[in-house]
């Protein structure tokens, strides 16, 4: 048995997670964000790096060929990740680009796309893709959009431009008609 | 050390142990029998010039120089590689082996190494390639920057571009300050 949920649930989960914000990692992955644990130690691996100046100057390093990069409870895989560090001398990366087949997870939420952009001063990732569409898994159900936004302070999701929402029936769960969503139903 | 007009200058600041009364006549160390013999010199600064522009500057405790294989064998090593105004990059080691006429190096015994910016990194051999102007090392090596550390098998360092290459299980840690 499988059911679709219709778009206003779709809506109501997006809106009901914007509207609460969580305050600790796990309230973000029990709803359906990524959130980043900013003092947590980055990690990336990869088979390969380049250091190089990104066109505006800026120092950058390019991992290739199984990326993975982890901060906390948060992994990202990626086949290409391109770190650009501030001027300043710094050892954290102003922004993250990730290309190839994405993935982010943090707990039971997966996101899938083509290019993440993280960009850890104003704290967002953008997921996007391209010939296909940027997606969002919590356990069996999915999000899928043109683009999804995330704001990695907060632990809130965004998904812009058709959005589709699918909603499956947990072992057990009698089937039952679509209800007008309830802040954090179907989110959590 | 010559290359594209370049003039290569050493300056042998101390004790030439091996060449009181000139070079030949004494026994060579590890060439030829008919060879000329080594000379063996302290506190030596090698200084390589691209135009006016002094590219290259070696300085070691002690040196070994093979007059037959032109191959100078260097203890407690410095290399400067000094460009315009994109700063100095320095690579020191116990050993190092410098080829005079091709100005290719290895270095090793435990290399150490520093750039503009802070940047240090650490590895057990470098080999430098004059006529690419690369850095290689294909030992394990790690790159500090700030709170940036990156360890990997080996690495690349091309000093015109001043592009970093790291090759085989890479990783980047930036640790919370």
């Amino acid at each position: 048995m499988r059911r679709t949920a219709v778009l206003p649930l779709v809506l109501g989960i997006a809106l009901s997670v914007a509207a609460q914000e969580p305050t600790s990692t796990g309230e973000a992955v029990d709803r359906l964000g990524l959130r980043f644990t900013p003092d947590a130690e980055l990690v990336i691996t990869a088979d390969l790096a380049e250091g190089a100046k990104t066109e505006a100057g800026q120092e950058s390093v390019v991992f290739s060929q199984h990326v993975r990069a982890t901060q906390g409870d948060m992994r990202l895989e990626c086949d290409w990740l391109q770190a650009v560090y501030p001027k300043a001398a710094s050892g954290r990366p102003d922004r993250i680009t990730a290309r190839g087949s994405v993935l982010m997870t943090q707990g039971t939420n997966q996101a899938r796309c083509t290019e993440a952009s993280i960009d850890n001063v104003a704290c967002t990732a953008e997921c996007t893709s391209t010939g296909t569409r940027a997606s969002l898994r919590r356990g069996q159900d999915d999000i899928e959009a043109n683009a999804i936004y995330f704001d990695l302070c907060k632990g809130t999701v965004r998904a812009v431009g058709d959005v589709l929402i699918r909603v499956r029936e947990r072992p057990g769960e009698k089937p039952s008609e679509p209800k007008p969503a309830e802040p954090g139903a179907g989110g959590g | 050390m010559r290359r594209g007009g370049r003039i290569a200058a050493a300056s042998l600041c101390a004790v030439c142990l091996g060449c009181s009364a000139g070079l030949e006549g004494f026994e060579p160390r590890r060439s030829a029998p008919q060879g000329l013999p080594p000379a063996e010199l302290e506190g030596v600064t090698f200084e390589a010039y691209r135009g006016e522009q002094r590219e290259l500057s070696v300085t070691a405790q002690r040196a070994t120089i093979d007059l037959v294989t032109r191959v100078a064998d260097l203890e407690r090593v410095t290399f400067r590689f000094s460009e315009d105004n994109r700063g100095q990059i320095e690579v020191a080691a116990p050993t190092g082996e410098l080829k005079l006429d091709q100005d290719d190096f290895v270095l090793s015994g435990g290399v150490l190494g520093s750039a503009q910016a802070g940047e240090r990194f650490s590895t057990e051999t470098v080999r430098y390639f004059a006529a690419r102007r690369e850095l290689v090392s294909s030992t394990p090596v790690e790159l500090q920057r700030t709170n940036l550390v990156l360890r990997a098998d080996g690495m690349n360092l091309g000093l015109d571009e001043r592009r970093l290459r790291l090759v085989g299980k890479v990783e980047a840690r930036v640790v919370p300050r």
